[in-house]
């Protein structure tokens, strides 16, 4: 019938996905970095050629390899250079990604036609942020979680002279009496910087959440106070993520039905696995 | 519609010359048998037409029977040598896997090179065993065996040379990816077939206003379809579904069929010249789709307006077939299935140059995806 159809990757895509794990298991870093580059081609490929089907299933391959190894880690102490790798290469490689489509204030301000393909794709990579931050606090692999909250902290484009123009812009024609055109292009603006902040906005969520999360964890008993004073010393670096507009992000967390948004369907844990020795 | 995939995907389809695709089927275990008559009917022809190049040597009868031994001797020691040769150079093959004897069979046209030698000795056998027949002009068929000879050699001599360069190492993976190709676009042909022809046939409809999907059951009773297989395999009737009993479309039964074409444009003219309003409705189906017993694909506002004449039209635009054991099985994946492997193995062993050069596959591979996903 119509609408289902098979494709001819399919099984080519599982047997790079396993190839990782193989490349794990064996502590091969050489081959590692081959087939992670062959990663990085698909994804700007996939971006490319607008196949989003693609760009999903090989972006978590990230995640993917990044817990395989933590979890070998956990078995043994000789798969720390493996393992050191795959974290250093997973969560850089996400965030090389997303800074590939943003523009740091180069030039105009992106149109809302090309933001919303950058934002579509932009959304598959934070959601991949997210399941990081989720697999390191599940694993207790805070060192980690540091690494991964300063990448983070690399990806928003709040120094974008032209999108912070752009603010004050509507803020000031806010103020004045406006005619219908003007509010018409006013409502223009405010589209166009609700779309170019997106990926600003949900980092900003994400520091949050990583913030909620580690106190419910604590409550529950899932981690101990030391992982927690921990986590809470490294995000004091990021104060202003969570400082800002904290009500208004607060409200988003308690109100939208973000379940399948920021794969927040996955964090659903409230203790962390038995086998652990870090 | 097979005729418009043809004009849409030219590249896809095969669209080689008939030599090319005669020397693809006769490089083959069964389609090499074709030699064999091909043989024989050129000594047959050498018997009944006489034809001019056989006259130029006059040969007499005497020396044509001392000469026939002589030759059938000849090609026999020249062919068990070669096969000694062959075995020697297959045993030093570097790849030893099956599918690398397969690919060198492939190659070499082992297949209808060895049934050719067979059946010109054993034709040959034969004359000499009939020379004294009076009837027979042997001069012709020693002739014509001869020239048969001298290509044998050179088809022996085409064998050695490629044997030689199939041994080394590199010969197969080039080959292994030209065969990896190879077999992915011709499975994917099978894809943009459905694709295409789905897409073509909700347009036909789209166009004339009918409505995707199955009435409500509500409405079953004032809507009616017509059943492309009639349920109780009952030929002589007309396959109509009476009007108020609700049509199952979800019915499983073992006997079920496949379509294998469909006429789009016989439908639409046939719809056009129905012209019941509106309220009409339609399933989606494409090539290759499973139908069942009692699937009706067009469900009518009032059937009964319709003549028996446009049903039959409509029912014979529909080209079925019956689900065959073949079709169950999935796409020939040997190579494919076979590179994955090759790669994983690679990625053991820690073979960076071969992973790399798997992986320069497997992005034309994606490569010729992402063409089948942008193409209409």
């Amino acid at each position: 019938m119509e609408g289902k159809y098979e494709t001819i990757t399919k099984e080519i895509t599982s047997t790079i996905i396993r190839s990782f794990y193989i490349a794990i298991d064996n502590r091969d870093l050489n081959v590692f970095y081959s087939l992670n580059s062959f990663l990085y081609r698909r994804l700007s490929d996939n971006y490319n050629q607008d196949n989003i089907g693609g760009y999903v299933d090989f972006s978590a391959v990230f995640v993917y390899y990044y817990e395989y190894s933590l979890k070998k880690l956990n078995l043994s102490i000789t798969y720390r250079d493996i393992y050191e790798a795959c974290a250093d290469r997973s969560t850089r490689g996400l965030k090389e990604k997303l800074n590939s489509y943003s523009k740091w204030g180069r030039g105009e301000i992106t149109n809302v036609h090309e933001q919303n393909k950058i934002n579509k794709y932009s959304k598959i990579i934070l959601n991949r942020f997210s399941e990081i931050i989720y697999t390191s606090l599940r694993y207790k692999d805070i060192s980690h979680l540091s690494f991964t909250l300063n990448q983070l902290h690399q990806v928003p484009n709040a120094y974008d002279h032209n999108l912070s123009n752009l603010r004050f812009e509507i803020l000031i024609s806010k103020r004045k009496q406006l005619t219908a055109e003007e509010l018409q292009d006013l409502h223009e603006k405010e589209e166009l910087y609700e779309i170019n902040s997106y990926v600003n906005n949900v980092v900003r969520i994400l520091y949050k959440v990583t913030l909620f999360w580690s106190i419910f964890l604590y409550q529950t008993d899932a981690i101990n106070f030391d992982d927690l004073s921990q986590i809470l010393e490294i995000l004091e670096s990021y104060k202003g993520y969570i400082q800002h507009d904290f009500l208004e992000d607060v409200m988003i967390l308690r109100d939208e039905q973000l379940g399948g948004d920021y794969s927040w369907h996955h964090w659903d844990f409230v203790s962390t696995p038995k086998s652990q020795t870090v | 519609m097979h005729r418009s995939l043809k004009t849409d995907f030219p590249d896809f389809l095969e669209t080689s010359s008939y030599k090319r695709r005669f020397l693809l089927l006769i490089n083959d275990k069964k389609g090499g048998l074709l030699i064999i008559p091909l043989t024989i009917s050129i000594f047959i022809l050498s018997q009944f037409l006489k034809p001019k190049f056989l006259q130029i040597i006059p040969l007499p009868f005497d020396s044509a029977k001392t000469i026939i031994d002589q030759r059938i001797t000849n090609l026999a020691a020249i062919f068990s040598i070669t096969l000694v040769v062959i075995g020697w150079l297959i045993t030093n093959l570097t790849v030893k896997e099956s599918l690398s004897y397969r690919l060198l069979f492939k190659s070499t046209y082992l297949y209808p090179i060895f049934y050719f030698i067979i059946t010109l000795i054993s034709c040959l056998i034969l004359s000499s065993l009939l020379r004294n027949v009076n009837s027979i002009g042997l001069g012709d068929i020693v002739i014509a065996g001869t020239y048969l000879i001298i290509i044998a050699l050179a088809a022996i001599t085409f064998l050695f040379v490629r044997l030689i360069e199939v041994v080394g190492k590199s010969f197969f993976f080039d080959n292994l990816e030209k065969e990896v190709l190879f077999e992915v676009r011709t499975n994917s042909l099978k894809i943009i077939a459905e694709k295409v022809s789905g897409k073509k046939y909700s347009e036909v409809f789209e166009e004339l206003g009918y409505i995707r999907g199955i009435p409500f059951t509500a409405d079953l009773k004032k809507h009616s379809g017509i059943a492309l297989i009639s349920g109780k395999k009952d030929k002589s009737s007309s396959g109509v579904k009476p009007n108020n009993e609700p049509v199952s479309i979800l019915m499983l039964q073992k006997d079920s069929y496949k379509i294998s074409d469909i006429n789009l444009s016989r439908i639409s003219a046939t719809l056009k010249e129905i012209k019941i309003e509106s309220d009409n409705y339609y399933l989606p189906l494409s090539m290759n789709s499973k139908l069942n017993p009692g699937f009706s694909p067009i469900y009518f506002n009032q059937l009964s307006q319709i003549s028996e004449e446009s049903k039959v039209k409509i029912k014979k635009s529909y080209k079925l077939r019956y689900n065959t054991k073949d079709d169950f099985q999935p796409d020939n994946k040997t190579f494919q299935d076979y590179l994955n492997e090759q790669f994983l193995s690679s990625v053991k062993d820690g073979k960076t140059a071969n992973i790399e050069r798997t992986l320069a596959i497997y992005e034309k591979i994606y490569e010729l995806e992402n063409r089948i996903n942008t193409e209409k």
